[in-house]
Parts: C-alpha cells; sequence; structure tokens
C-alpha cells in the first residue's frame, strides 16, 4: 500500500473489521465496462467533433485525393462540416454500391481518420458475435496486432498526436484478452491453458514490435509506447501482488494456484522442482481487472518432499553431486563450509548422529536444514 | 491506487487528454460507487453518467477549475448517493453481494452480507464530507494530501472531518456491543 493506514486511525479494531467488509470489490462486468466505454467515446465523438478547437480527424487517403490543397493541416469548422458531409455521402454511396468496398476502406483507416470508427465498430460487432471467451480473446489479440499496425502507420505519416490514444486501445486490447483468459480459466482449464499459450506468444511478438517501434518514435508518443512494451513483458502498469497458495494445474502457459488462474511468462521466474500439490508463494502482478501475470513462484514446501522428492529421486544422485545439491539449497548455507554440504543432505533421511553434531559444529545448518520450507523467508 | 492529476498545468482539451481521463479514473469512480452502492450494474452506470456529465460540462466550457479529480469523484458520489437513497427509499432490495468463497457456508456468507448492508447505511447516514473520507481514506487508501485535494479542503480540516466520522461510526455500528 503506498499509502497505509494506521490502526490508530480506526479509533477501535472493531470498526476496522467492519470497514474492511467494504474492501472488496467485484472486478468490473467485462460486457457493462465495455458498453460504458463506449457510450463515453460516442458521446465524445458527437460532442466535440464539432467543437471548433478541436484537431479534425483527417480523411483517409483515398479521400484526400479530393482535397489536395487540404492534406495535412487541420480543417476549419465550415470545411469540417462540408468534408462530413462529403465522407457521409462517399459511405452511403458506398454502402448501397458495395458494403464491402467501405468495410475495407475502413479497414485500412488509422486513428483520427473519418472512416474509423467503422473499423472499431466493426471490431465491437464482431466481438458480440463471438462464441465464447475463448473467442474474444482471439478477437482481442489480432485487435490489439491492429493498434500496432496502426501506430506503425500513424508514424510513417507523422501523425504523432494520434498515437498514444493507439497505444492505449492497444493495452486495453490485452487487458480485455487476460480477462477472458480468466474467465476461461474458471469454466474449460484446458482450452484456457491453450489460450494462455497463445496469449504469451503473442505478448513476446508484440514486445518486439514495440520495441522497434519504441526505437523510431517521436518524443511525444514515447511514454505511451513504453507503457505498452512494459505490459507486453509481463509487468503491466499494475499492482504487485503476493499470496500463497497449492498449486492445483501446471501448464506451460498458465497455472492454477489456490484456485486462481495465472499467466506464465517466459520471463517468469520459477523455482525448479515444483509439482502439483506444493505450497508456493506467488508473486504476480494483478492488472486492474484482476488478472495475474506470474513475475516469480517459489517453493514453500511440498507434501512429500521428505519421503519422495529427496529420498528417492535426489538421494542416488547427492552421493555424487552433492555440491550442485546444495546450490539449490538456500544461499545462507553456500557460505557455511562446503564439508557440511553433506551432511546436509543427507540430513533428511535418517542420519541423526552426524545431525547433532553439525548442529553442535556450525549454527549455519539448522538453517539449511528447514531451509526446505522456509526459503521464502530467507529470499524475502 | 491513486494517481492525481495536475489540474493547475491542465493539459490543453483534446480528444485524446478526455480519453485519458476516463482510462486513468474509471476503475477508481467504479470501485467508488460500488463501495457505496454494492452493485455491479449501478456501479456501472455511475462511470458512465459521471463522465456523461463530465463531457457535457467541458462541452460548454465549464472546465473543473480545481481539480478533475474531485470534480469526478464529487459527481460520482452525488449521483450514487441519490440512487441509494431511491433505491432504500423504494424499498428494493440491492442485490446480495455473496463474495464467493469456497472456505465460507453459506450462512457466514448472508451474515456478511447483512453486516455490510448495516455498514453502508451507517456510512450514508454521515454528512457527505465525512463519507467522502471514509471511503477515499478508508477504503481506497488515498493519502491524506490527495483527500485532502479532492475535497477542496486543508489537510487538517479533511483529518478532522475523519476522525468525526470515525467517531459516528464507532456510535452508530457498535453501539449495540457496548450495550450487550
Amino acid at each position: 500500500m503506498k499509502n497505509p493506514i494506521e490502526p490508530n486511525e480506526y479509533q477501535d479494531p472493531r470498526l476496522q473489521n467492519l470497514l474492511e467488509l467494504l474492501e472488496h470489490v467485484p472486478p468490473r462486468n467485462p460486457a457493462d465496462e465495455m458498453g460504458s466505454r463506449k457510450r463515453f467515446l460516442t458521446e465524445l465523438d458527437t460532442l466535440f467533433d464539432s467543437a471548433p478547437e478541436q484537431p479534425v480527424s483527417r480523411l483517409p487517403g483515398w479521400l484526400q485525393v479530393f482535397f489536395p490543397a487540404q492534406k495535412r493541416q487541420l480543417i476549419s469548422p465550415r470545411r469540417f462540416a462540408f468534408s462530413a458531409i462529403l465522407a457521409l455521402i462517399v459511405i452511403i454511396t458506398l454502402l448501397f454500391g458495395g458494403a464491402g468496398a467501405t468495410v475495407l476502406a475502413a479497414q485500412s483507416s488509422l486513428p483520427g481518420d473519418v472512416l474509423y470508427p467503422v473499423k472499431t465498430s466493426l471490431e465491437s460487432t464482431r466481438l458480440r458475435l463471438a462464441a465464447d471467451a475463448y473467442d474474444q480473446a482471439q478477437l482481442h489479440l489480432s485487435f490489439a496486432q491492429r493498434r500496432l499496425d496502426e501506430i506503425a502507420g500513424l508514424m510513417r505519416a507523422g501523425r504523432a498526436a494520434e498515437i498514444s490514444a493507439a497505444a492505449a486501445e492497444f493495452q486495453h486490447q490485452i487487458h480485455r484478452a487476460l480477462e477472458n483468459l480468466s474467465v476461461l480459466a474458471a469454466s474449460d482449464p484446458q482450452r484456457a491453458s491453450d489460450l494462455a499459450r497463445q496469449i504469451t506468444h503473442a505478448l513476446s511478438q508484440y514486445a518486439q514490435t514495440l520495441t522497434g517501434l519504441t526505437a523510431q518514435a517521436p518524443e511525444t508518443a514515447l511514454p505511451a509506447l513504453q507503457q505498452a512494451l512494459q505490459l507486453t513483458s509481463g509487468q503491466p502498469n499494475a499492482t504487485e501482488i503476493e499470496f500463497t497458495g497449492v498449486v492445483e494445474s501446471m501448464a506451460d502457459s498458465q497455472w492454477v494456484i489456490a484456485g486462481r488462474a495465472i499467466l506464465i511468462l517466459s520471463s517468469t521466474e520459477i523455482e525448479s522442482n515444483i509439482r502439483v500439490g506444493d505450497e508456493v508463494k506467488v508473486h504476480a502482478f494483478s492488472d486492474i481487472n484482476g488478472a495475474l501475470t506470474a513475475r516469480e513462484i517459489e517453493l514453500l514446501s511440498s507434501p512429500d518432499v521428505d519421503e519422495d522428492r529427496n529420498a528417492s529421486d535426489d538421494d542416488a544422485a547427492n552421493e555424487n553431486l552433492d555440491i550442485n545439491d546444495n546450490e539449490d539449497e538456500d544461499d545462507a548455507s553456500d557460505n557455511s563450509s562446503s564439508s557440511n554440504s553433506s551432511n546436509g543432505d543427507d540430513s533428511n533421511d535418517d542420519d541423526s548422529n552426524t545431525n547433532d553434531d553439525n548442529d553442535n559444529d556450525d549454527s549455519g545448518d539448522d538453517d539449511e536444514n528447514s531451509g526446505n520450507s522456509n526459503d521464502d523467508d530467507d529470499d524475502d | 491506487m491513486m494517481k492525481s492529476l495536475p489540474l493547475e498545468n491542465a493539459p490543453p482539451i483534446t480528444k485524446q487528454a478526455l480519453v485519458g481521463i476516463y482510462e486513468e479514473h474509471s476503475p477508481g469512480l467504479y470501485r467508488y460507487a460500488y463501495r457505496l452502492l454494492g452493485d455491479r450494474h449501478l456501479a456501472e452506470e455511475c462511470v458512465s453518467e459521471t463522465f456523461s456529465r463530465f463531457l457535457h460540462s467541458v462541452r460548454n466550457g465549464r472546465w473543473p477549475d480545481q481539480n478533475v479529480q474531485g470534480y469526478l469523484y464529487r459527481m460520482a458520489h452525488n449521483w450514487a448517493t441519490d440512487q441509494y437513497r431511491k433505491r432504500t427509499a423504494e424499498t428494493v432490495e440491492l442485490d446480495a453481494e455473496l463474495h464467493s468463497d469456497p472456505q465460507s457456508n453459506p450462512a457466514l456468507l448472508v451474515a456478511e452480507d447483512l453486516e455490510r448492508k448495516r455498514v453502508r447505511k451507517a456510512l450514508m447516514a454521515l454528512p457527505e464530507d465525512q463519507r467522502k473520507v471514509v471511503i477515499l481514506r478508508l477504503l481506497e487508501h488515498w493519502s491524506h494530501e490527495d483527500v485532502a485535494n479532492a475535497l477542496g479542503k486543508s489537510v487538517e480540516a479533511t483529518r478532522a472531518l475523519q476522525h468525526r466520522a470515525i467517531q459516528s461510526l464507532r456510535r452508530i455500528l457498535l453501539a449495540d456491543d457496548q450495550e450487550a
């Protein structure tokens, strides 16, 4: 918390408990949220398109042949009204002459173009028609790619002003895809893990594209692009949370821990040896909608750590690979003494004599013995 | 977490700036309205209404002079309070908020829900500014400075409001416990 509340601000712990009942706010319903946003954008367009002080939408390239003189300049309100009417006439003509042509023209439009709202409306329609969260997420990913293409197009056209909005829209699409993923995780874990893989793959591609774009972006667009880049590299503009829980499933790109679906990126640090059933500590970024992206997953304890894993799997290896094994354990033990390493490993079995000796010899060994279950204390 | 918008150097009013304001504040406004109303749809409607009024104000040349954030929360607050009163007057039950938690049993969830409604009712019984301070400071965890900024008051004044609000809430909510 950036602004922690001091307990005395409540004056009474019972009141604190009561007020905390109102702390939890369920995530926004994606459809409602989209509805609100759409209403806002529609009103924004209606109210401000006729406002004289607004930078006016430009005509798409193919319409500019009608207006060679006013290419690349702000259009006066009267002229804008005229051009808007003309665009409308063209749209109507195209609608009756061939809706396909309008759609085609709209598809290549850029933010700020007259036909751009047609493009976004088409996208909304496609989303509404999508069968389920899985399909919706895939659409969101493809729309995110479109936003990146648009950013590139805006840069080529030297229209820096619209880049930030397109970048924000890009982030919006990613958030929606992640939201769909968490919806799907609850109902269909198998497809959710497939989707998680696709999202991870898409994010790494977006990150590459964005890195390229950022390198040649005008200065005004940099903050928005960097923010988008952060999102794709797994550090969304979000708070980091920590929680512990039992690993319920582990697919490539998505794990379920304590009932929560978590996206695993290639950059996620994962302690080796974690298996389903282990108790782990998760450090994850939670975006505003509650979608989780893991930064790090630590092993806390494992139900079978004494019997199965150490005894059967590692025992044979221990004889030859004492030192390597020691490295996997906590850092404090590395310094204690290399001659202790074999004792430390064996202590999990039954060698109580050696263990006692060590307790007397070197207090560092105590840490090591408890290291399996309390790794997090040391790491934190 | 909230970010305060530097209002004295408010950005030139462009569509992008307005979209930016929407992106920045709509999640917080949703949470704020939800805390007052306990209903997702109403909270969402509150966000829509607030921004609609905001756009109309800006269109009519009334850019909030002090700060956009305070202005938005004030409008959301008024709308949500009206709705709450209207609903309570019509004795329409707001939807039960049974936050699912596998570890809770249904009876516990219902009890919690009743308790939540009681807290909300107590909150609504506070004077407006006190209510705002409780939500922004204790539930949204804003800093005292940000709360003061949103209310257009000094930090000392908002701290005093918070103190009085807490005392009132203790009186309303904990009175039964004390008698028992």
